[in-house]
């Protein structure tokens, strides 16, 4: 009877230790994605601060490049229409990279490792806004040198690079629009 | 072991079994429009790479042809991404979960792709793709694709599609609508 009793408490001993070694496997395979969406987040964060950066550097640059172009220029309506665009994607640019960095902020103080993916997954997107706003400003600063340089032959180049990108940067603010309206629905029921 | 253990145990298997396949079936449409702003951000820098080679003094024309390649490349793929999410939408509404999940996975894929070719690892396949580009229209996918900010019910994707179109069509042709006076004369 007491080998029996045994025997049959090893056998359960061993059960219990491969059902704790499997789920301590399966917590870990589990934490990989999430750990992967928050390396994602960090990632984008960082890149979109050096974009942000040298998008202020352009600027910069830029204020200095405008008064080299004549004021009669034909080519000045061009210029004061891509002015207006790098004002207005800068001020994307900016809003986005302080939104991602406040849902970074939340990431480790998420009540849920779910939560956690969804702040992951918003800053993310929202960090691409602000690199792709980034990106834009550039590119216009870029026009603005071409211009000033009396750089006419690569001016066609850019206007098609300047047109892509504002529409590429526009998509990429409606699907972080449509990942804030998914994530919110997901807690709204 | 009782007849009522084994039951018992082959009820819990079954269940988990159950919330396996509903976890794995679920598509998270979160990621994958994160996927499909990603390949957005990432045409943009191709754009503003292209930009500083056009602009370089003197300019170097074998890095400004592979510059515009590579932007061609991930335009390609940005469209292709957009015709796989619509693709993708189409089977959810179908109910055909394995098949959406498939085409999310394809989605994330191509954004991979998107990030090879901004660092010039453009395989045959991918230029094919940006190759069978047909003549800029309007529409999703192309420069006339005004995002729906204000979250208007289309209906559906394809009433969505149908207006941006039309309205797209009608930018890239030119035709401003005419002035019209307040009150006719």
């Amino acid at each position: 009877m007491n080998k029996h009793s045994m025997t049959i408490g090893l056998v359960f001993a061993v059960l219990a230790s491969g059902v704790t070694a499997h789920s301590t496997f399966a917590k870990e395979a589990a934490a990989s994605p999430a750990s992967s969406i928050v390396a994602e987040a960090n990632a984008a964060l960082a890149a979109a601060e050096v974009e942000v950066e040298q998008a202020r550097l352009a600027i910069e640059a830029g204020k200095e490049l405008i008064t080299q172009i004549p004021e009669d220029s034909p080519l000045m309506p061009g210029v004061a229409q891509v002015i207006q665009s790098a004002s207005d994607n800068w001020k994307i640019a900016v809003d986005s990279l302080k939104g991602a960095k406040e849902s970074a902020s939340k990431i480790a103080t998420a009540s849920s490792q779910s939560i956690a993916n969804d702040y992951a997954l918003l800053s993310k997107t929202n960090a691409g806004v602000a690199q792709s706003g980034a990106s834009v400003v550039q590119i216009a600063i870029s026009y603005i040198d071409a211009v000033a340089n009396n750089n006419t032959e690569s001016l066609d180049i850019i206007r098609t690079a300047m047109q892509d990108a504002l529409a590429a940067s526009s998509q990429v603010q409606f699907y972080y629009e449509r990942v804030k309206t998914l994530i919110a629905q997901k807690y709204s029921k | 072991m009782t007849k009522l253990t084994k039951i018992t145990l082959s009820s819990f298997c079954l269940t988990g079994m159950l919330c396996a396949t509903m976890a794995s079936a679920q598509v998270d449409q979160a990621a994958v429009a994160a996927d499909l702003g990603s390949i957005n951000n990432i045409s943009t820098q191709a754009s503003n790479a292209l930009t500083k080679e056009a602009n370089a003094k003197p300019v170097d024309t074998e890095a400004l042809a592979e510059a515009q390649k590579r932007s061609e490349a991930i335009s390609g793929l940005a469209e292709q991404a957009k015709s796989l999410a619509a693709t993708m939408l189409s089977q959810l509404a179908n109910g055909n979960e394995d098949a959406a999940q498939a085409t999310a996975d394809e989605i994330k894929a191509t954004v991979g792709k998107a990030k090879d070719a901004l660092q010039g690892v453009i395989p045959q396949e991918v230029m094919d793709v940006a190759n069978s580009k047909g003549e800029s229209v309007s529409g999703p996918g192309f420069p006339f694709d005004p995002p729906n900010m204000y979250d208007v019910p289309w209906q559906s994707q394809e009433m969505q599609a149908f207006y941006q179109n039309y309205f797209g069509t009608l930018w890239m042709s030119g035709v401003n609508p005419p002035d019209l006076e307040a009150t006719p004369e």
